[in-house]
């Protein structure tokens, strides 16, 4: 990783730890940024997406699946910002669906890291342990507790701790990857 | 291509083209310089950087993904290992963004492969060297791009080996990719290491024929796939014939260099020259191994009756650092030839219209144009 | 290039779409599924009260989740079915042609669910949803008709094709 890279995810981390934080002191506020924030970042990247579609992807062998993907991210951020006049279980929800999907993708990653020997394999499974709890607590206390104020704790705990990750990978050693 | 046949394929192409065993030595250690040649090598002799002809796999992790990053990376891959077939194509309907990639494509007897094989001539034996390696590469790279881009270099399932029966017909059996870079590709099972599909357009895995693994450097391999960028249409890669023909052009376009034949033509080879060991040759092309420098040494020897010594990245290392005239040492010339046809490529995409291989000038006063025209008159008449 | 290879490439094309398109219809099944589950588990009685008339959810509850879990499986064997037909074309090998009616039909589905919350919304009903929810209802059910519809319309050109090719031949 080059200089660039570390002082960006340094700071990035940095800026997430002081996020999440923030969100934990006001709650109240916490739950319509949060709504806003994601929405917008979805928006953002499937509104980029769907250009790359357009201007690229659609001459290629298999560029279809672009499309799809940015139809299924602008849907997502659609309804992310429908969220904001629902009740808080289907932030919940959501959060519950996207931390588990992202949980077992950072298991399965981990596994794969670990085959190829590389090291980072202990940080990924560490990521994805986290969010598979983070989805179980979600689903304990807003599905069945009804706790109103769980997505924003939630959802500032998960900030902070992507904010620890984002740091601690910043002082990885990577091993080379494939490119022939 | 890999050092089979940049080092020992290379000399014995020189040999057939007439040039004698030491000419052919420094003509073939220069072509397979340029997969060495990385910035980490030209810092440790405390050479110039920017003639690095190729980037350590180290290189290209720590590598920089944005404009400058990008640029760098496609100035030494297009200049050197996908040399562009055609900056000028049209494609209908298609963004400028896509038709500057698409142009990149690499394919052979290519306009800027003349000017290449020109570039070489009355120049030193390293300039012939980088000029064979990049015509050899325009062979086995061709249909891919040496810019990092999904929609121009990436593959998909639809990938078959096309193994060959013994009766001479073929059995299409599907290429199984893994991304295991510890373990061996295995031709007989049909598994071959790949890099990782990245949906990100400008990742590194998506840089050249990386998403077809190493099956287009192995001179046995057949096989058929949908390229990115061929609107389903099936490409056939028959790398036994291609690295025959890539064998027989670098032959004829040595002949040029030596002086022998007047002038280099597109679609030209020396068939004449290969004969009496056409059937040697073409045995050792489709010999289904990983690695043919056995091979191809053995013939380089029957060939010249010398010894071929084997590769040693650290020869001509001391003479440069140590050196007070830098430019006339062995590595000297090397770097002198990859600048200019490092050069001569870039500004060529930049006046094609795309700034991938970033912006370029030329400076008719340049200290460094004078150097390239004066060292050539040198050795002319040295001759 | 030859007529053959025209007709091959673009055969080749349709296959692709069936593949990736057959791939997110079984996603889509099974999202329909969990969604609703999940609902259910957080909100049970706006969810039934959607469905059937207080009494009779509060008087035959276990009939009621035997018939919702038949539904529920039924509408997710139909995608499951439909994408991993899609799927299996798309992979060149050879299937009947009874799951082009199927992924109409569920392309059809979704097209008179749209027209239905629209439907809805202008007559002025009482909705218990807000404006901004409806809108993304019917977006989302007007991508799956047209992604349904979509892998419809290669499985049949795929078809067209290989007669055209016979034809040649």
């Amino acid at each position: 990783m080059n200089i660039f890279k570390r002082a960006r995810k340094i700071l990035l981390g940095m800026g997430m730890i002081i996020g999440g934080f923030l969100f934990l002191l006001i709650p109240e506020a916490g739950y319509q940024v949060l709504i806003i924030i994601l929405s917008i970042s979805l928006l953002v990247y499937g509104v980029k997406t769907i250009i790359y579609y357009f201007t690229m992807a659609r001459n290629m062998v298999g560029g279809k699946s672009a499309l799809f993907k940015s139809i299924i991210l602008l849907d997502t951020a659609m309804l992310t910002a429908s969220f904001s006049t629902l009740r808080p279980a289907y932030l919940i929800l959501y959060l519950v669906g996207m931390y588990a999907v992202s949980g077992v993708i950072n298991i399965l990653r981990s596994a794969e890291a670990k085959k190829f020997d590389s090291p980072m394999w202990k940080m990924k499974l560490a990521s994805g342990i986290i969010n598979i709890l983070i989805a179980v607590i979600a689903m304990v206390f807003g599905l069945f507790l009804h706790s109103a104020e769980m997505p924003v704790y939630l959802f500032a705990g998960v900030v902070i701790n992507s904010g620890v990750f984002s740091i601690a990978a910043a002082f990885q050693k990577e091993k080379p990857i494939y490119i022939p | 291509m890999q050092k089979d046949f940049h080092y020992y394929a290379t000399y014995c192409a020189a040999y057939l083209a007439g040039y004698t065993h030491e000419e052919s030595m420094d003509i073939c250690y220069s072509a397979q310089f340029v997969d060495l040649c990385s910035e980490t090598l030209l810092r440790k002799i405390k050479g110039p950087e920017e003639a690095a002809t190729t980037q350590l796999q180290i290189e290209m992790v720590e590598a920089r993904t944005d404009v400058a990053g990008l640029r760098n990376i496609t100035r030494i891959w297009s200049s050197f290992h996908f040399l562009p077939y055609d900056l000028y194509a049209e494609k209908k309907k298609v963004s400028k963004r896509y038709l500057n990639k698409f142009r990149l494509i690499c394919d052979t007897n290519s306009d800027l492969l003349v000017e290449t094989v020109k570039l070489a001539k009355d120049s030193s034996l390293q300039a012939a060297g980088v000029a064979m390696h990049v015509l050899a590469d325009t062979w086995a790279h061709r249909y891919f791009a040496g810019t990092p881009s999904l929609v121009i270099n990436n593959t998909d399932y639809y990938f078959y080996e096309l193994v060959p029966a013994e009766d001479g017909s073929f059995t299409e059996r599907p290429v199984q990719f893994k991304h295991n870079p510890s373990a061996p590709d295995d031709p007989e099972k049909g598994i071959y290491i790949n890099s990782l599909y990245q949906s990100n357009e400008k990742s590194i895995m998506n840089l050249g024929h990386g998403r077809a693994g190493h099956l287009p450097d192995y001179s046995f391999a057949r096989y058929k796939y949908l390229p990115a960028w061929g609107n389903y249409c099936e490409i056939v890669k028959d790398n036994p014939s291609d690295y025959m023909h890539a064998f027989c052009q670098m032959i004829y376009a040595l002949k040029y260099l030596r002086g022998v034949n007047e002038s280099f033509e597109k679609n030209v080879y020396d068939t004449d020259a290969v004969r009496p060991w056409e059937d040697e040759i073409k045995a050792m092309l489709g010999k289904r191994q990983l690695d043919a420098c056995e091979d191809w040494l053995k013939f380089a020897e029957k060939l010249s009756g010398r010894e071929v010594a084997d590769f040693d990245i650290e020869k001509y290392q001391s003479e440069y650092t140590e050196a007070a005239v830098k430019d006339e040492t062995y590595l000297g010339r090397f770097i002198t030839a990859a600048l200019a046809q490092k050069n001569m490529v870039t500004y060529s995409i930049f006046k094609s219209g795309s700034k991938l291989a970033g912006e370029s000038i030329v400076n008719k006063k340049s200290p460094f144009i004078d150097k390239l025209s004066e060292a050539a008159k040198k050795r002319r008449e040295e001759r | 290039m030859d007529q053959d290879e025209i007709i091959r490439s673009r055969i080749r094309k349709h296959r692709n779409t069936l593949n990736i398109l057959g791939t997110g219809t079984m996603a889509l099944g099974i999202w329909n599924v969990i969604k609703f589950i999940i609902g259910l588990i957080s909100t049970p009685k706006e969810i039934l009260d959607e469905l059937f008339a207080e009494q009779i959810y509060t008087d035959n509850m276990m009939l009621l989740i035997l018939i919702l879990i038949v539904l529920l499986g039924g509408s997710m064997a139909l995608y499951l079915y439909a994408g991993d037909r899609a799927r299996a074309e798309g992979r060149g090998k050879k299937r009947r042609s009874f799951y082009i009616g199927v992924v109409f039909l569920l392309s059809l589905m979704h097209t008179l669910s749209a027209l239905y919350i629209v439907i809805t919304l202008l007559s002025g009903y009482d909705i218990r949803e807000s404006v901004l929810s409806i809108i993304v209802a019917v977006i989302v059910d007007m991508t799956a008709a047209i992604t349904l519809a979509e892998m419809g319309w290669s499985a049949v050109m795929i078809r067209k094709y290989q007669r055209m090719a016979i034809t040649e031949k």
